[in-house]
């Protein structure tokens, strides 16, 4: 539960209601390549990712896949080809309670 | 032989229908979901339309968890400090069979699942399928099963029911990578309300009545496009928005910002103050009409339901989960006399294609084709909004300025927001198209 603040909300705000069964690294079901990334004119996973799984670190795109609700905007938004996108494996990953 | 007559993947609205309504014509049907419970992935604004579930599950409307029936209508233009909201409701609307009623999909869903247990599915959650089983028979490419970690159960047909983002579509070739111009993303957080009651007082409704509204943004920086939806649960409200993606290729605008945009707008603030956040997800719309809606049979397979793009919408409504259920219906149909006349060839499941061309689904889609165009146009997001600003506020305003007729302030409007009369035409002709 998250009270509803006056301002916009962090996304980790936000994805601390949602609920999730984390698979183990080795399982995440989605990948980037980084040196594709490096060659990007626009990011456009970072900003379009509702789960803000995308994120810079010195100009270097970092993916995270624990918060990731599986909607699939990144494979559309990855022009260069570096989204590797697959479902998480059976039971594994966000588990609406409301959806 | 096959372990299955037909294998449904994905327990959605779609497939857990077809599955429940070929089973009770005697066919020996999987229903495998990825999800453990069942309903745990799957996720919509909210509104499921009309009442084609009854044919399948009779008396679901008052058996099915579902949470209030939409008496009240409502379409607003927001801009940054103002709102303007027209409301209609009637009492027809609050008659059972509903015209429509707000739904919470991890909760429906897992109780269409049974009901099609109920019928004689076999029904496994928390399993993904991963391939579609292909081979060669007699040169022609046909589905006899489904792959999952290296194993493969059989079926003479299977239903491809894997949602918007069916991987299998692509795993099959009928479907490329999703194209942005075609794709929104929907956003959406459930809101806690203290009590039932206390929701009912906010919205002016009765303990069977609800309320769904849609909010035209005019507001949001850079030429981002998104819809707004607030949809009345029991206790529960979901609200979230529908971004074009299209509208913030290299914008700089982050979807979940947009959403936030929308929460904190002092129309919506007013409406969920007091309430709080229980749950945050997401969802991509296949809102392109027939730009999206991929070939839906072959020898041994079809399509249904978000995974072959059924959904309608015009900026006021989006009609998917009726959609689905209809093409689940069809599907199931053309199933049992395929069964009858002997196999699932291409041949004999083009009954499919052709029930589909006469039901709604597609007569809607052809008819209102190019609609997507109308519903993103710049005129909708970036020029009614605030001129229904400069008119209300215009008219109502008491500063001490003689006053001005309606004409003149929409004609200062217009020349100030730059759209000139060739601009409004095109719309125009558009919206006779289109609504």
């Amino acid at each position: 539960m998250a009270e509803l603040s006056k301002e916009p909300m962090e996304i980790k705000a936000m994805l601390g209601t949602t609920s999730y069964n984390f698979d183990s690294h080795e399982h995440a079901h989605i990948t980037i390549d980084q040196s594709i990334c490096k060659t990007c004119p626009h990011f456009m996973c970072m900003y379009g990712c509702p789960a803000g799984c995308f994120s810079l670190a010195n100009g270097v795109m970092q993916f995270q896949y624990e918060d990731c609700v599986e909607c699939g905007t990144c494979d559309i938004m990855c022009t260069p080809g570096s989204v590797k996108w697959n479902n998480p494996r059976g039971s594994f990953g966000v588990k609406y309670r409301f959806g | 032989m096959a372990d299955f007559d037909v294998i449904v993947v994905g327990a959605g609205v779609a497939g857990s229908t077809a599955a429940a309504r070929m089973a009770k014509n005697g066919l020996n049907v999987l229903l495998v979901d990825r999800a453990k419970p069942i309903g745990s992935k799957n996720l919509s604004g909210g509104v499921l339309w009309g009442n084609d579930l009854d044919e399948v599950f009779p008396n679901w409307q008052v058996e099915a968890p579902v949470e209030r029936p939409i008496t009240t209508k409502g379409v607003s233009f927001l801009t940054k400090e103002s709102g303007f909201t027209a409301q209609f409701s009637t009492e027809g609307w609050k008659k059972a069979p509903y015209n429509a009623v707000s739904v919470l999909r991890a909760r429906l869903d897992l109780w269409l699942s049974e009901q099609a247990a109920k019928a004689g599915v076999n029904v496994i959650d928390g399993v993904n399928v991963e391939h579609l089983a292909v081979e060669d028979v007699n040169g022609i490419r046909t589905v006899k099963g489904v792959v999952q970690a290296g194993e493969t159960i059989t079926g003479d047909c299977v239903i491809l029911a894997d949602g918007t983002n069916s991987r299998l579509s692509m795993d099959l070739g009928i479907r490329g990578k999703l194209d942005r111009r075609h794709y929104v993303i929907g956003i959406k957080q459930v809101i806690q309300f203290p009590s039932e009651e206390a929701l009912q007082d906010r919205f002016a409704i009765g303990p069977n009545e609800g309320v769904a509204c849609e909010y035209v943004l005019g507001y949001l920086d850079n030429g981002a496009k998104a819809g707004g939806f607030l949809y009345t649960n029991k206790d529960t409200v979901s609200l979230g928005v529908v971004i074009n993606l299209d509208s913030i290729w290299e914008k700089g605008v982050y979807t979940h910002k947009v959403m936030e945009a929308f929460r904190t707008h002092p129309t919506i603030a007013a409406l969920v103050k007091g309430g709080e956040m229980v749950e945050y997800g997401a969802h991509l719309i296949p809102e392109g009409g027939l730009h999206v809606v991929p070939q839906l049979y072959g020898s041994g397979w079809l399509a249904v339901g978000d995974a072959a793009g059924l959904v309608y919408s015009n900026g006021l409504v989006i009609h998917g989960m009726n959609y689905a259920a209809r093409s689940g219906i069809i599907a199931a149909d053309a199933c049992i006399a395929a069964k009858k006349a002997g196999g699932f060839s291409e041949r004999n499941l083009s009954a499919y294609g052709r029930m589909i061309e006469d039901s709604f689904i597609m007569k809607d889609l052809r008819k209102f084709e190019g609609l997507d165009e109308f519903v993103w146009d710049d005129v909708n997001h970036q020029v009614l909004p605030g001129l229904v600003e400069d008119v209300f506020k215009g008219l109502f305003t008491n500063n001490g300025v003689p006053k001005e007729t309606a004409q003149t302030i929409v004609k200062r409007s217009l020349r100030e927001r730059k759209v000139g009369l060739g601009k409004l035409a095109r719309f125009a002709l558009k919206a006779r198209k289109s609504v």
